[in-house]
């Protein structure tokens, strides 16, 4: 199938011009758990041109509520591996590159060369806080997290926007059962591949800003904050 | 003092954010008024004083806008 034909309604609403510059773009997932996969298989529909996808893991079942690039068919399989499967067969556009590693242990900075954005979609601070240290310069990095029904995200921009670790006062989730409904993972997730968009694009508009989502009462709020 | 205190932990049990007025001493901290509006700081929190990061530690001041956020990551 020709190329043109897969990102026919794409370039319908916003044009050849930002389609190509999609497929000129390189972004770096880290954590393909609820949130990587959503993003990742957004951005791949998008037309973006390469992904690098990160995570350690293997596919359990408790991830198969909220995981949508994993089925019954790959438990116990890893990841990247499968979740690399999948993306490669949604347009045939998307160069992906799986990378079993644990972010925070191993040496990302290979990986991340290249890369013009990093999506944030880790489970632990430690490995955020590790991958933010790890960002090249000129890089964005779009964070984002859940719990429950409830999720936040915002865009990084090293040295022009508040770190992720100056943020955060005594975070600590370590080893616990993260409650999380489905609505919620593609609400943010889809939040987060937009913003990553209008990053790519050179206008982000969570630079500064928490945007804050909740399901329950479907708010959505907009928090600034100051960096000076 | 009047500090006015904006909680979003109540959006995880299902409501929406809470934004009260609370009437302090000089020297409360953030920590403080937390435990005034129920936030439970156990697993930490985003803590914004007139929209600067801050921790529980930092002493609030008359007219201060406080905001204090769940710290959530992916999952």
């Amino acid at each position: 199938m020709e190329k043109a034909d897969i990102f026919a309604r794409n370039r319908a609403f916003w044009g050849r011009e930002r389609q190509e510059l999609l497929a000129g773009k390189s972004l770096f997932v880290a954590g393909m758990g609820a949130l990587g996969c959503v993003v990742a298989e957004i951005l791949v529909r998008c037309g973006i041109g390469e992904i690098v996808i990160a995570d350690r893991g293997i596919v359990d079942p408790p991830d198969l509520n909220r995981q949508t690039l994993y089925t019954l068919n790959e438990l116990g399989e890893s990841k990247v591996g499968c979740a690399a499967g999948r993306l490669r067969t949604l347009t045939g556009q998307t160069r992906v590159v799986p990378a079993k590693v644990s972010i925070g242990d191993d040496d990302i900075a290979g990986l991340l060369a290249g890369c013009d954005g990093v999506a944030d979609c880790l489970d632990n601070f430690p490995s955020r806080f590790a991958l933010e240290d790890a960002l090249p310069a000129g890089t964005f990095m779009v964070s984002g997290g859940l719990l429950g029904d409830y999720g936040q995200l915002t865009t990084i921009l090293p040295g022009r926007t508040a770190r992720l670790k100056d943020l955060f006062a005594r975070p600590d989730n370590t080893g616990r059962v993260t409650p999380v409904t489905p609505p919620i993972v593609f609400a943010v997730g889809s939040f987060m591949a937009q913003e990553i968009l209008d990053n790519l694009g050179g206008t982000p508009q969570l630079a500064g800003v928490i945007l804050a989502i909740g399901m329950s009462c479907l708010f959505t709020e907009r928090v600034p904050i100051d960096a000076s | 003092m009047k500090v006015q205190v904006k909680s979003f932990f109540s959006v995880l049990s299902g409501g929406k954010p809470v934004v009260r007025t609370l009437d302090l001493q000089e020297g409360t901290t953030a920590e403080d008024a937390m435990k005034l509006m129920k936030v439970d700081f156990s697993d930490g929190a985003i803590i914004l004083i007139n929209g600067r990061p801050s921790n529980e530690k930092s002493v609030l001041s008359e007219g201060d806008f406080f905001v204090v956020m769940p710290p959530v990551s992916a999952a």
